[in-house]
């Protein structure tokens, strides 16, 4: 079982990542800006942060840039929609950029849920349980 | 050691600064201490000088003093009396303690001493002082040492003058007198006392014998520094400075000291220091002001393109900073602006190719996604292709009529065959291929081979004889499908060049460990052969063996090519030996490791042992193949090679009282041999009773009231499957068999109806609405269990043919449910009901997983109608019962409802796969979302009223991420369009936009209500 922190300003999205993060046993943690993760991050032992790309406040990339400077060396899965059109940096590239940063992974909206686990459960391997049934 | 450059700055300039002020200081403490020690020496020299002039005056005038009593008086003349006044009066001067006159012979004759005069008991005889004899011998006044008298507490020096008769000039009298030399004293502390200067007087021994400070003088102490003959000497010492001069008074003499502290003399120039100090320490802190005032300056502009750097950091670009107004930072703004500028071009046209690259990238994806796409978009219609003309071949079709579907068929599988070839020659080079190894039952393996090779073989008229021995059940851990690859394309190589005959594969088994089996498969065929010089290029890629051949067979070339890199990775290599016009044998060796049977087929082969057979055919192998077979079964069996010869068994038989009970003939035999010996069973009464079964071609029509009117009672398929033998002769045996459902075509397309009973183990209710109207389709009225208690509860009631098996149920989930009815313990009536499972997870593993725990078959969700079909099919093919036209209408409409389901505002199937098929978490989802998304829409219509395209942009970003959570397609595509579109489109377009999503928000809001939450 891995703390995940979850970061997206969409309250379905992070309902949807939890539901599917707890059926692989995980404890996630939600908050639905980028400037809100320093302080989960300082106060749990996160052993995975998924962020969101566009949000309000502090957005994906900034976040990951600050978790990939700090000395906790978190994974980080970043995602973002599907990119609209392939000329525009908003989505799809910005994915690009979040590995550029150090993300370890990039998941494009809709999240596909196997995948999700997949990718997840190998980022936490080790701390990682066999997937319940239900 | 400095970080800052403003540091560094302050630190350099306080180094120039300061080091010339403190050099110069030094510098001139030096030239001044120099300066201040020679005016010091001179004015001690001066002083010492003048002191020696004062000391050797005070004596020359004591000197002259006596002389001049001694001559102007003719003192030794005078009487005693006036001897004691005028020396009375002398000692009134003060220079004078007292006086003597003193024979020649040391007598003293008179004595005198200031204020007081001596008793007589005081005169004492000189004749033994040195000084005295001194003076007596040497006729001259002699100044004696300086002695200090301890009553008077003075130093007092003796002169001893002698007095000479003038008329004989002999020596009359001696003057002693005992000068004071506390005067001196006196003018010591009177030339040092304005000054800071000490000065005192030695005697040649060192002794100090005159201070300004009487103490000194009173203890006789010694001047410590060396005394120099010399008349005068210099000593500079680190604290004091000294003069000293000489005085002589007669052979004696006298030291003046003049000394002056060092600090007083450096006093001057450690005033100056201390001025160089403050003033070196006024500067400093000006220039530090001035430097820090004017890195304030300098600070501004470099902050200003640290900040530029910073923000092209973040990826703003462009940014032209102004003037900084300093020359220097001036050029470098200039210079930043320059880079800046191109960097911003450079960047552009990295993106730009980053574009291409991505572009190019997704076109490189899509084409594997399309490559990978081929084999579900291409091979789906083929197979219905295929299928299809598979039936029209099957019916009542006129000579024409059939060629022309045969052609069809066989371009149809031609092409299906190079679009398989191209996706795993490009998979194999790229490496990607991957065995999926699990465990298979080799016999089923072969029985699947052959359904698959069996028509293209017989339609041409060849014997396929496949396997062409007894095999005895076997499992292993392997591929099965691309051994299944390997043996297809070679067995269709050699029906491909084979015209007639027969094409052979040949399996043996060699145990090589407990666990290692190495299986020797060979595929021999009586064809055209292979010239030697071609064997070389056999396995090349796109090589055929003739360029004619390749015509006249077709075909991509990369069969062989694939199927010999197959048997390469599989740990084996293909042979080939050929003879041209003889045929061809291509052979290769695979080593497997063996398995557990999974499911044990029991053969009930005691029924048949007491029967009698016969075997109709013309071809040795069949018979070698069935003799084989019935050997094992122990049968008693009979072969006949030709309807004569059968004719002569039967009537053996007859005559013998052992009739054959079933007589198995080849439909292949000569002419019309078969028929006739048909006719001729049926015309015999006594042989009537015997069962009839064709050993019938796929490939040839089947006129089934005609077979049946010959005295037909069961078809069996060719090539011979032993299982397939098996179960026809049970069949027949126990007389449960018709013509139709023996006949049985292995075609997965044909459109059925079963009459099965079938259980159905699924919670959720997608999933079950799903499978059981299609199973309703099929005409199946399936039993429901929607949890695993649930399933084993009515497993105990009721018989099933087939249950379909949700893996993931709650509580006791499908792998467990199928443990409880499969342990071997178990009282289940259905013990050995064949157990499909249902699982999203089309996983390699999970399969094997099935298996393992004891399921017989695995159906993926979303589950195909087709799929679904084909499992049936294979597992209760003697359930099936034809149907075509109404299945035919049934698929229209039920292909139309799901056009229709998906035309909703949301993809309930696809939702249900999202979230794993887990109501809660749907519930959960969709409820976050159906609370959530009136705000976001809200947000999103106030964004429109302002007209902020950007943030609407971003907010339609964010709509489109919710709705992709709930499977909203339609609402999803209409934010996409927002969110592309928003910067360019107009006004009124952007509200019409809007008002589309929001139309189509609130519909699906409903929706979601009804159809999720407020299902129970």
């Amino acid at each position: 079982m891995a703390k995940i922190l979850v970061v997206d300003d969409d309250k379905t999205t992070l309902e949807y990542i939890k539901g599917i993060l707890q059926k692989d046993g995980h404890e996630v943690f939600l908050v639905d800006d980028g400037v809100k993760v320093q302080p989960v991050v300082d106060a749990y032992p996160i052993d995975l942060v998924i962020t969101d790309i566009i949000m309000p406040f502090q957005e994906g990339l900034a976040t990951i840039m600050k978790l990939k400077n700090s000395d906790k060396n978190i994974p980080i899965i970043a995602i973002s929609g599907e990119s609209a059109d392939s000329m525009n940096f908003f989505d799809g590239g910005y994915l690009e950029v979040a590995k550029d940063l150090g993300a370890n992974a990039t998941l494009t909206k809709p999240i596909q849920p196997l995948e999700l686990m997949q990718c997840v459960n190998k980022l936490v391997a080790g701390t990682a349980v066999n997937p319940t049934d239900k | 050691m400095f970080s800052s450059l403003r540091a560094h700055l302050i630190f350099l300039v306080l180094l120039a600064a300061v080091i010339p002020v403190l050099i110069a200081g030094i510098l001139v403490t030096q030239r001044s201490n120099t300066y201040l020690e020679q005016q010091s020496i001179r004015a001690l020299e001066e002083q010492s000088a003048g002191l020696a002039d004062r000391i050797k005056g005070f004596f020359d005038l004591r000197l002259n003093e006596l002389e001049l009593l001694d001559k102007t008086f003719g003192f030794n003349t005078l009487s005693r009396q006036d001897q004691t006044n005028v020396l009375t009066s002398l000692l009134q001067q003060q220079h004078y303690h007292g006086f003597s006159i003193v024979e020649p012979d040391g007598t003293e004759m008179l004595k005198l001493a200031r204020d007081q005069a001596y008793p007589e008991n005081h005169i004492i005889n000189w004749s033994t002082d040195s000084l005295f004899q001194q003076t007596v011998s040497s006729r001259e006044t002699q100044f004696g040492l300086i002695q200090f008298d301890r009553e008077i507490r003075e130093p007092l020096m003796t002169i001893i003058m002698p007095l000479f008769n003038y008329q004989n000039g002999q020596l009359d009298t001696l003057l002693v007198g005992s000068i004071r030399l506390k005067k001196l004293w006196e003018i010591l502390s009177q030339i040092n006392k304005s000054r800071d200067t000490t000065s005192f007087v030695t005697d040649q021994t060192g002794r100090i014998v005159a201070h300004e400070n009487p103490v000194v003088a009173i203890r006789g102490q010694y001047y410590d520094r060396q005394i120099t003959d010399s008349n005068s000497g210099i000593e500079i010492g680190p604290e004091i400075i000294a003069v000293t001069r000489s005085v002589y008074l007669g052979d004696k003499q006298f030291v003046i000291v003049t000394e002056k502290p060092a600090s007083s003399v450096y006093a001057l120039s450690r005033d100056n220091i201390k001025a160089t100090l403050i003033t070196s320490l006024i500067l400093m802190f000006f220039i530090v002001a001035i430097t820090v005032l004017q890195w304030r300056n300098i600070q501004r502009p470099i902050a200003r393109l640290l900040n530029a750097i910073r923000e092209i950091e973040q990826g703003n670009f462009n940014r032209p900073l102004g003037e900084a107004g300093l020359t220097e930072l001036d050029q470098l703004t200039d210079s930043f602006n320059q880079m800046s500028h191109s960097l911003d071009a450079t960047m552009e046209a990295l993106r730009e190719k980053e574009r291409i690259a991505r572009e190019a990238n997704l076109s490189n994806e899509a084409k594997s996604i399309f490559l990978s796409n081929m084999s579900h978009e291409i091979r789906t219609p083929m197979n219905g292709v295929i299928g299809i003309t598979e039936l029209l071949l099957d019916s009542k079709l006129d000579q024409d009529q059939y060629g022309k579907v045969r052609l069809i068929k066989q371009n149809a599988e031609s092409l299906l065959n190079l679009i398989n070839d191209i996706l795993d020659l490009s998979k194999i080079e790229a490496g990607e291929l991957n065995f999926e190894i699990y465990e298979f039952d080799l016999n089923r393996l072969l029985a699947e081979i052959v359904s698959v090779i069996a028509f293209s073989a017989q339609a041409k008229g060849l014997e396929l004889i496949c396997p062409a021995a007894w095999l005895d059940q076997h499992w292993y851990h392997g591929d099965p499908g691309r051994i299944r690859q390997v043996l297809i394309n070679l067995l269709s190589n050699a029906i491909k060049f084979t015209e007639s005959g027969e094409v052979v594969l040949n399996i043996e088994i060699e145990a090589v460990s407990d666990q290692q089996d190495a299986l020797h498969f060979s595929v021999t065929d009586s064809g055209i052969g292979i010239e030697p010089q071609q064997l070389a290029h056999l396995f090349d890629r796109f090589y055929q063996a003739d360029d004619s051949p390749a015509r006249i067979y077709g075909g991509s070339g990369l069969g062989l090519a694939i199927s010999q890199q197959l048997v390469n990775l599989m740990g084996g290599e293909i042979n080939v030996q050929s003879q041209p016009g003889m045929g061809s044998s291509f052979s290769f060796t695979i080593q497997l490791e063996t398995a557990a049977a999974a499911e044990n087929l029991v053969l009930h082969t005691s029924e048949l042992e007491q029967l009698r057979t016969l075997a109709v055919s013309a071809n040795p192998r069949v018979l070698a193949l069935l003799d084989d077979i019935f050997g094992h079964w122990s049968l008693h069996h009979q072969q006949a090679d030709s309807a004569e010869a059968a004719g002569s068994l039967l009537q053996q038989g007859k005559d013998s009282d052992q009739a054959f009970d079933i007589i198995l003939i080849d439909d292949g035999l000569p002419g019309n041999d078969t028929l006739e010996l048909c006719e001729g069973i049926q015309q015999d009464h006594e042989l009537k009773q015997m069962h009839l079964i064709l050993m019938h071609a796929l490939s040839q029509p089947v006129d089934r009231d005609r077979l049946s009117a010959a005295g037909f009672t069961a078809l069996l398929d060719k090539p011979i499957d032993q299982n397939k033998l098996l179960q026809t002769l049970l069949r027949v045996v126990r007389g449960e068999t018709s013509l139709e459902t023996a006949s049985q075509t292995d075609s997965a397309e044909s459109y059925q109806r079963f009459n099965a009973s079938i259980l159905v183990v699924e919670d959720n209710l997608t999933n079950q609405q799903v499978i059981l109207g299609m199973l309703n389709r099929l005409g199946i009225e399936a039993d429901l269990a929607q949890d695993g208690a649930e399933a084993l509860d009515k497993l105990k009631t009721n018989t099933y043919d087939l249950v379909f098996m949700d893996c993931q149920l709650p509580v006791i989930d499908g792998y467990e449910v199928t443990r409880q009815i499969r342990s071997v313990d178990s009282t289940e009536i259905n013990a050995n009901v064949p157990i499909v499972a249902m699982t999203a997870n089309v996983m390699r593993s999970d399969i094997e997983h099935s298996l393992k725990v004891g399921m017989n078959s695995h159906l993926g969700k979303p589950i195909e109608s087709r799929k679904l079909k084909q499992i049936l099919l294979s597992w209760l093919p003697e359930h099936c019962i034809p149907d075509r036209d109404q299945a035919a209408d049934d698929d229209a409409n039920f292909d139309q409802q799901d056009q229709k389901r998906q035309a909703q505002t949301f993809d309930y199937a696809k939702l249900s796969q999202h979230m794993l098929n887990d109501e809660h978490l749907m519930k959960t989802v969709v409820s976050t979302f159906v609370d959530d998304i009136p705000v976001q829409m809200q947000k999103l219509r106030e964004l429109v009223e302002s007209d902020q395209r950007n943030d609407i942009r971003k907010q339609a970003h964010k709509i489109k991420g919710a709705c992709s959570n709930v499977c909203a397609t339609s609402m999803q595509q209409l934010a996409v369009e927002l969110e592309v579109n928003a910067l360019q489109i107009e006004d009124d377009q952007l509200g019409q936009h809007f008002e589309s999503l929001a139309t189509a928000c609130s519909e699906l809001v409903a929706e979601l209500k009804t159809i999720v939450l407020e299902r129970v």
